[in-house]
């Protein structure tokens, strides 16, 4: 068996905010899947 | 070998914790791990991965570190086995113990942090590192914004969804393949792709 080492204590909070970030990320990642390409187009608004 | 090195750096470092100064961590019993790995799976309970992450990190941390051999990469492959055991807890179904499962995990991610370090240890490393370079100047190629909203709505929704999070809002490959839930490898053929289609549409006169 392996021996044992400890984790350094920074390591959760890294974790933590990494998750946070992803799920957050996520969110936006479905946001940018929805917005139509037209939306994205500004010039062919501004002819309309 | 790496293993060997890993328990070398174990021994000698101050990071190998004695028997006398600290308690090996884990859940007390099986009933406990089935109680919160099910209160995580119902609501994503923040509080049960907490429980886990505490009792088990210690552990990954170790088998990275036996397997690496270097606290830095050790540290990062932790870090990178925790967050993908959040996301895959869902899906876990107790045909062996936690404990087991999320070793698995860490092996399989340190053999290919392994793997990736062996092959960027050759003449990869300067073409891969050209390939990058290239990659990231997709935008610097487009002369000004307008042009770039014109490439945008060009391409298809999945290529635009992972340029907007690498290059708008500057996450990392590693990270763009955890949000989309795609291989790095697959993020990074589908931003080839999407530089492909853009010289495309230059050469065609279409921006």
């Amino acid at each position: 068996m392996e021996p044992v080492a400890k984790a350094p204590k920074k390591l959760k909070l890294q974790t933590f905010q990494k998750i946070e970030r992803i799920n957050l990320a996520r969110e936006l990642l479905g946001f940018y899947a929805s917005v139509p390409a037209t939306f994205l187009n500004v010039e062919e608004d501004d002819k309309k | 070998m790496p293993a060997v090195a890993g328990t070398a750096y174990v021994q000698d470092t101050m990071y190998l914790a004695s028997s006398d100064k600290m308690q090996i961590k884990g859940l007390n019993n099986s009933m406990d791990e089935k109680q919160l790995v099910s209160d995580f799976q119902k609501n994503k309970n923040a509080d049960a991965y907490e429980q886990i992450y505490d009792a088990y990190v210690d552990s990954i941390f170790s088998r990275c570190l036996y397997i690496l051999g270097d606290k830095d990469i050790a540290e990062e492959a932790t870090q990178d086995t925790m967050v993908k055991v959040y996301y895959a807890l869902g899906r876990f179904e107790g045909r062996s113990s936690l404990k087991t499962w999320m070793y698995r995990i860490a092996t399989n991610h340190c053999f290919g942090v392994l793997k990736k370090r062996r092959e960027l240890s050759y003449e990869e490393l300067s073409e891969e590192g050209a390939q990058f370079e290239n990659d990231e100047n997709i935008y610097e190629t487009l002369a000004d914004q307008s042009q770039v909203t014109d490439v945008l709505s060009l391409l298809s929704k999945d290529i635009r969804a992972i340029l907007l999070l690498k290059y708008v809002d500057g996450y990392s490959y590693q990270e763009v393949a955890v949000i989309s839930q795609l291989s790095p490898s697959a993020v990074k053929m589908r931003i080839h792709r999407a530089k492909q289609e853009i010289t495309a549409l230059k050469n065609q006169g279409r921006i």
